[in-house]
């Protein structure tokens, strides 16, 4: 059992070939599961005596490139499956090899504790998934960072700090965000509120593109950002890794340890440790230092599991804290104060470098506790309960100093917010032995908010849901249809100035639903098509707002009548793995109704702090369209090229006018070349990128400012594995906007008051020691 | 054993519950007071030709009755042709029953009153400060005006209406130069004027 462990995750560490090919042959074809027919991923495809081995596409295909002498046998292998030979090579000019690999009976229940089936081939719709090794390997300042390669993912920034994914034009209290198997429940209605995970703590991240309702209910409308936590030891020992970054633009440092164990007298009790530090000053743009613009971040976790057999119970802690800076140029006082910022370009003060952190700033911590329990019931299923407590707790400080010193003492935050969630969701698998699933979750949240800021009332919610999803096969098709019930109970208890607190009663529920179809188009094709209904109530915000939103110069006025959004969705993706391409390719669809944005008021509010444009929350009927793409051709052994485009649509259908904060559209283009054994480096991979992101072409009148010009970014990066004392250290070199290019993007937040950070050096180091791997070396 | 084990994690983890703090939204929340400034007055003094006061104060103010920030009542300053007034303003925080003048007095380094005539008779008034920032504190480097004391002229002519615009600006990042507005309005309000002979 442990050589196939480490086959797999030796194998998995790249997709190159490890030794040098001379008079290579290659061979290809295909791993299907010997009783079903269904293509299987991830298979290591091994030639034993010379080491040669690559993992299968999501449709089962390989390629393998070996030595033309060797005539020994190939191995194939995958978690729960028998292990497969073939006795001879064939050679390119003979048919592709079709492998049927055989479930073993007693290790079938591995599969699932190791979760090494491709679940991209699960899902018909646009989804991408990053391993733990793609997210070390590109991981950023943030969370979302980390993603911005994604296709049809987008980022909305307020600065280095904050940058909330955008996937398909939509963001915020549309996308929902899971960390450890829970929603993230922070106060996600913020633009400038960024989910509060730790980018050390991630052991892959799978993004679902377009509305996954039936699923994960009604916080996904517009899609999910599902972070997979990073999995547990499997053999008995000691283990862990020490991981640094450093960014040069904001001379930010950050570093993670981790240490895992499974104990030696009880096989199956593991446990993890991890924390990370992490400090940034002021970020720079080519001409001036954005000021107040440092963060810094410190996360500590712990997890402990039991597994046997197929059951498990698993116990997790986090906490997540940081306290950043919002840059002081965006902060402005009224509309006069913001037109003038606006037709200076860039801020009155140029701004020096540090690491201070000044008013107006934001402190946040998040904690979280996840407990869950696997466990098989005989006839009937598998059998997954988890019981999740958050609190996340948000204070806000404004750049006004009271003009009473014994009142600016106290620095009182302006805005606090604390929100308690408690869930507890049952999910029952495989229900009967059938492919079926049934779910149950409650949900409990509480707000308390401080301060002086009418944006968001003090609440109590409660919500259920239930959902039954069955999966059928027919003929290589598979027809993936699902349906779920919600309600969510909102009460809140609103303050007046005066003192006196209003109690008000809200109440909604829903239908989701979805049908999906996949199909297999040749060997190296697959095409789905998915249909989905997913709908959200209106935030407590969008109906409670009621005050000047610093950040925007503006005045929002919530809507105490709106109503539910629904979106109806049809999404056509094709995935390609072929011999020398894979590629993936979505179009979709998505018509929402009761769209709830902000809409300018004509009467602008007057105050004694001057003229404040005037938003309401409003609900209208929108149209969001789009294509999404990606290709890459490796035209050599070692080289490849790619490219990916997105382009998305927004429209309010009843104003006949484009919707606002659409990500503009986007290319990115990419040659890179690998050398599998540099000699004193392994994977040496040289990358070079191109992105290029047009104007906003489309955008509503009713701005400030008009969308940012296009504009070019290049890249290049370096990265491998060496050895260091006797340890493997993966080491990589980013330079992130080459040339150092003054630009801004259409989607930051500060578009209006200052540009995007110019050139950026990143250096990742990640030491690994006590691996388990080890024992294949 | 399994069993036993996910007893004994089910309690740790109701026993983190436990320890955790209250939710509950209906308790009345923390009274966290912010400072506002919901009243704005302004004091003119009629001169005589020697510079001294000719009649009583015109007072006129703008207020913000609930401290939303809102501008609830904005009086009519009516002022005579041919007259020059000395003016003073005061500010005051209703809710927390402050003197925000005093405040500002005794930061008059970061903060500047703007004056500006508007409307169609704009051109017959001339607002000026008539303070520096020695008058308060302890100045250091250039001496620029304050604004918490004017002075207004009214040109002869016939009877019109204008508008007062009076902005407070407070320089927390640039520093101040005496002529330019800062991105940090705290006051931004125009007073009706009529001008009658």
């Amino acid at each position: 059992m442990v050589a196939r462990f480490a086959a797999a995750g030796w194998a998995l560490l790249g997709l190159l070939p490890l030794s040098h090919p001379v008079q290579a042959e290659t061979l290809h074809g295909r791993v299907v599961d010997a009783t079903t027919g269904q293509p299987l991923a991830g298979v290591v495809v091994m030639a034993p005596q010379i080491r040669v081995g690559i993992t299968t596409g999501e449709d089962g295909g390989f390629d393998l490139v070996v030595p033309g002498s060797v005539r020994g046998p190939l191995e194939f292998r995958l978690l729960g499956y028998e292990v497969a030979t073939l006795p001879a090579l064939a050679s390119e000019a003979n048919p592709p090899v079709v492998v049927r690999l055989v479930p073993a009976p007693i290790a079938v229940a591995e599969v699932e504790v190791q979760g090494s089936r491709d679940r991209r081939w699960d899902r018909a719709q646009g989804s991408a998934l990053l391993s733990e090794s793609q997210i070390r390997d590109r991981q950023g300042q943030t969370l979302g960072e980390t993603l911005t390669q994604v296709p049809g993912l987008a980022l909305l920034k307020t600065g280095p700090a904050i940058a909330k994914p955008v996937i398909r034009g939509l963001h915020s209290d549309r996308v929902l965000v899971l960390n450890q198997g829970l929603a993230q429940e922070g106060q996600q209605w913020g633009a400038e509120h960024a989910p509060e995970i730790d980018p050390f703590a991630t052991g892959g991240v799978e993004v679902l593109k377009g509305a996954a309702g039936v699923e994960y209910g009604t916080g996904a409308i517009g899609g999910v950002v599902r972070v997979v936590p990073p999995r547990f030891r499997r053999t008995p020992g000691l283990g862990g890794r020490l991981a640094l970054n450093g960014f040069g633009n904001n001379r930010q440092g950050a570093g993670a340890l981790l240490v895992e164990g499974m104990a030696e007298r009880l096989p199956g009790l593991s446990w993890r440790l991890q924390t990370s530090l992490r400090r940034a000053g002021n970020s720079r743009t080519t001409a001036y230092y954005l000021s107040n613009t440092g963060f810094s971040e410190r996360n500590v976790s712990a997890a402990l599991a039991y597994h046997r057999g197929t059951g498990a119970v698993e116990l997790h802690l986090s906490h997540f804290g940081t306290a950043l800076g919002i840059f002081r140029g965006s902060h402005i006082g009224n509309r006069d104060d913001l037109l003038r910022a606006i037709a200076r370009g860039r801020p009155l003060a140029e701004g020096v470098f540090s690491y201070e952190v000044l008013n107006p700033r934001q402190q946040i911590a998040h904690d979280l506790v996840a407990a869950k329990v696997r466990h098989p019931l005989a006839g009937l299923g598998r059998l997954e309960v988890q019981y999740g407590w958050q609190q996340n707790h948000r204070s806000e400080y404004d750049a006004h100093r009271p003009y009473n010193d014994s009142l600016a003492a106290l620095a009182r935050p302006t805005f606090d917010l604390a929100l308690t969630t408690r869930t507890l969701e049952t999910r029952l698998e495989g229900v009967g032995g059938s492919a079926a699933t049934l779910g149950a979750n409650l949900m409990r949240q509480g707000n308390v908010r401080q301060g002086s800021v009418f944006l968001i009332p003090n609440f109590r919610a409660r919500s259920g849901g239930v959902f039954a999803r069955q999966i059928w096969y027919l003929r290589g098709l598979k027809l993936d249809t699902g349906l779920r019930f919600d309600q969510r109970r909102v009460q809140t208890y609103v303050r007046q100035r005066d003192g006196q607190v209003l109690a008000r009663r809200h109440c909604y529920a829903g239908l989701s639903g979805a049908v999906g179809l996949i199909g297999g188009l040749g060997p190296a094709w697959t095409s789905g098509v998915t249909l989905g209904t997913a709908w959200r109530p209106p935030n407590v915000n969008e109906l409670y707002s009621r005050d000047v939103h610093h950040g925007a110069g503006q005045y929002e006025i919530g809507d105490l009548g709106l109503g539910e959004e629904r979106s109806l969705s049809l999404d056509w993706t094709l995935k390609h793995q072929g011999r020398r391409t894979q590629g993936e390719l979505s179009l979709y669809r998505n018509r929402m109704d009761g769209f709830i944005f902000l809409q300018a008021d004509p009467q602008p509010t007057v105050t004694t702090r001057g003229t404040f444009p005037t938003f309401r929350y409003v609900q209208s009927a929108a149209l969001i369209r789009g294509i999404e793409a990606w290709l890459e051709y490796r035209p050599l052994v070692r080289g490849r090229l790619g490219v990916s485009a997105t382009l998305v649509r927004g429209r309010d259908l009843s104003r006949g006018q484009a919707l606002g904060a659409m990500p503009a559209d986007r290319t990115r283009l990419w040659a890179g070349v690998g050398w599998p054994d540099a000699g004193w480096c392994r994977e040496l991979n040289l990358e070079l990128s191109l992105e290029a992101v047009a104007r906003q072409q489309r955008a509503p009148a009713a701005d400030y400012a008009p969308p940012p010009g296009g504009y070019l970014l290049l890249g290049v990066r370096l990265g491998g594995r060496s050895r260091w004392r006797g340890q493997i250290l993966a080491w990589s070199v980013e330079l992130e906007n080459l040339a150092d290019g003054l630009y801004r993007d259409y989607l930051s937040r500060y578009r209006y008051f200052a540009h995007d950070p110019g050139r950026n050096l990143t250096l990742r180091l990640e030491l690994p020691f006590g691996r388990e791997s080890e024992a294949t070396k | 054993m399994q069993k036993k084990l996910s007893l004994w994690l089910l309690s740790v983890c109701l026993g983190l519950l436990a320890g955790c703090g209250s939710d509950n939204p209906a308790e009345p929340e923390a009274v966290n007071p912010q400072e506002l400034i919901t009243r704005i007055t302004l004091n003119l003094t009629p001169l005589d030709d020697a510079g001294q006061p000719a009649a009583a104060a015109v007072v006129v103010g703008a207020l913000d009755h609930e401290g939303d920030g809102k501008l609830d009542q904005i009086d009519t300053l009516m002022v005579k042709a041919a007259t020059q007034y000395r003016g003073e303003v005061a500010l005051f925080d209703g809710i927390n029953n402050e003197d925000i003048g005093a405040e500002v007095a005794g930061e008059a380094e970061v903060h500047q009153f703007f004056f500006t005539a508007q409307g169609a008779a704009a051109s017959r008034l001339s607002v000026s400060a008539a303070d520096k920032e020695s008058d308060y504190t302890t100045n250091t480097g250039t001496d620029h005006p304050v604004g918490l004391r004017f002075t207004l002229g009214v040109s002869a002519g016939g009877s019109g209406a204008a508008a007062l615009n009076v902005v407070l600006s407070h320089f927390a990042d640039a520093p101040k130069n005496g002529k330019d507005r800062s991105d940090h309005t705290d006051i931004d309000v125009s007073f009706p004027v009529v001008i009658t002979n």
